[in-house]
């Protein structure tokens, strides 16, 4: 009654083979996307969270820049700036001893620069590093001077 | 005057009728007394047994009754089989009434629905040995996917004359799920493999199961193009069902359209088994193929489970392979008697719809692949 030979020559074997095949092999891709996908959701969750949360600090840090700016005087910004314009030639970090020095021969005496680094280290324009050097606060400065 | 009469006798159903006509209204009547009294898929059963009957009706040829001859009303509604186009609603009422999140939760039990597919091509080999052409083999073969309407969109691709036979070997054998499935999964598992419990799947997000229709159907339809209008339709009636916002498209899919074509779907193939046509050697041997087609992919579907269970840590009761063949959600509710027979603590439905998916997609799946092939 069976004829195997008659599924031979239609070429039976390979069209259910390949059959079989395609069907079990989209399945287990779906399968396989779908077990991924949660994890992928799950990670652009926490990437959108870090952006979120980035995106809080650099606001905080640009209203806290903004403060700033509101708080210094235009005097000091200029003041600032030359010292800035000194350590662009010297080089990052610095000591602060060594600002004062080189703001002192560059003849500026009045006000005196240590008084005007303590108010730029109070408003976070200069930061100090584990090395007991400092460096400028490069957003800060870049937002308001 | 008497001449009158014997002419209008002669057109009477009483005059034009043979013993086929008698054997078919016999098989519309069964049917409607297995849905109405034994509750065999009713929704079915019903129209498509009344269908039998309204097609087995003699008709005098030329009149334009007859649901094969041109301009008649059962023709125009029968074209709704033959271009594919009730099949495609009815999936895109199964895809609204479908909740896919226990997919989502294990999609590792995708592979049971996968692995069920098997019958569909294990009989195809069985049709072309038995003479059948290509085309007619792929037609009966995806009788295994349990899947009516599957069964009737790739046969009016392939074999448009074989849709009545075809169909109704379908949908009988999906009535038939609580007949045909338990003694096979019975027969393949122990008492110990059936008792497994098996872990509460995850909570699945709103979010997952808004992406999964869109994503899933990219993927299948990449793959297998040819599947597109059934799967198409299958995704689409999900992502109305999980957008929230189409609710109201989604209520019409799972309501009203599905219930409309069911009605149409169910009649015009009933009427299309007109004796001439369905009672042949060739539609005995559609049956019987189709029985095999469904009986190898439920063993195929249990057979797989408990191969998987070798390398899974998590083990899975192997009953719900038998669920890989589709026919929503019946092969489920079989699933789910089954376990309970052995332990009535033991709840594997929801379990068993993984895999129940995943044959709806899979013999879809299987139908564009063979409609491609043969192309």
């Amino acid at each position: 009654m069976f004829n195997l030979e008659l599924i031979s020559e239609l070429n039976g074997w390979s069209f259910a083979g390949t059959g079989m095949l395609i069907v079990f092999g989209s399945l287990a891709g779906l399968a396989f996307i779908i077990s991924c996908l949660h994890r992928m959701l799950e990670l652009y969750d926490r990437c959108l969270e870090i952006i979120k949360i980035k995106k809080a600090q650099f606001f905080k840090f640009l209203v806290e820049g903004l403060k700033n700016k509101l708080r210094i005087s235009s005097g000091l910004r200029e003041y600032a700036v030359t010292l800035r314009a000194i350590t662009a030639l010297t080089g990052e970090p610095f000591h602060l001893s060594d600002l004062i020095r080189n703001a002192e021969k560059r003849g500026l005496n009045s006000p005196p620069p240590g008084f005007i680094v303590e108010e730029l280290l109070k408003a976070n324009f200069i930061i100090g590093d584990d090395s007991r050097k400092y460096r400028w606060n490069q957003r800060l400065c870049e937002i308001v001077l | 005057m008497e001449e009158l009469f014997l002419q209008f006798f002669s057109n009477t159903g009483f005059a034009l009728f043979t013993p086929g006509h008698l054997i078919m209204i016999g098989a519309g009547v069964l049917f409607i007394w297995l849905g109405i009294a034994k509750h065999y898929e009713p929704l079915l059963l019903v129209p498509i047994g009344f269908g039998i009957i309204m097609g087995n009706i003699p008709v005098f040829n030329g009149f334009g009754l007859g649901i094969y001859e041109e301009g008649s009303v059962l023709g125009y509604l029968y074209m709704g089989v033959t271009k594919g186009i009730y099949p495609s609603l009815i999936f895109m009422g199964i895809g609204a009434l479908t909740d896919f999140s226990t997919i989502l939760a294990r999609p590792v039990l995708m592979l049971l629905g996968a692995a069920a597919q098997a019958g569909i091509f294990i009989t195809f080999a069985g049709a072309l040995s038995l003479g059948f052409g290509l085309e007619e083999a792929a037609s009966i073969g995806i009788i295994g996917g349990a899947d009516g309407p599957t069964a009737i969109f790739l046969t009016s691709k392939l074999a448009p004359r074989l849709i009545g036979p075809i169909a109704i070997a379908a949908y009988s054998y999906m009535a038939l799920v609580p007949v045909i499935q338990p003694p096979i999964m019975k027969l393949l598992t122990s008492k110990n493999e059936r008792l497994i419990k098996m872990e509460e799947p995850r909570e699945v997000s709103k979010r997952e199961k808004m992406i999964f229709p869109v994503a899933g159907f990219i993927i299948c339809c990449f793959t297998a193009p040819a599947s597109l209008p059934l799967l198409g339709m299958l995704f689409l009636g999900n992502l109305l069902r999980e957008a929230v916002v189409t609710e109201r498209l989604a209520n019409a899919a799972r309501n009203s359209i599905i219930d409309t074509v069911t009605i149409l779907l169910g009649i015009t193939v009933g009427a299309s088994t007109q004796a001439d046509v369905f009672l042949t050697s060739e539609a005995i041997g559609i049956f019987i193929l189709g029985a095999c087609s469904f009986a190898i992919a439920t063993a195929c579907g249990v057979i797989f489970a408990k191969i998987m269970n070798i390398f899974l840590k998590s083990k899975i009761n192997p009953l719900i392979g038998a669920a890989g063949v589709s026919a929503v959600p019946d092969s489920a509710r079989v699933v789910q008697v089954m376990g309970q027979k052995e332990d009535p603590s033991n709840f594997l439905l929801m379990h068993a719809m993984a895999p129940n998916i995943a044959g709806v997609i899979g013999s879809a799946i299987g139908a564009g692949v063979l409609w491609s092939f043969m192309n």
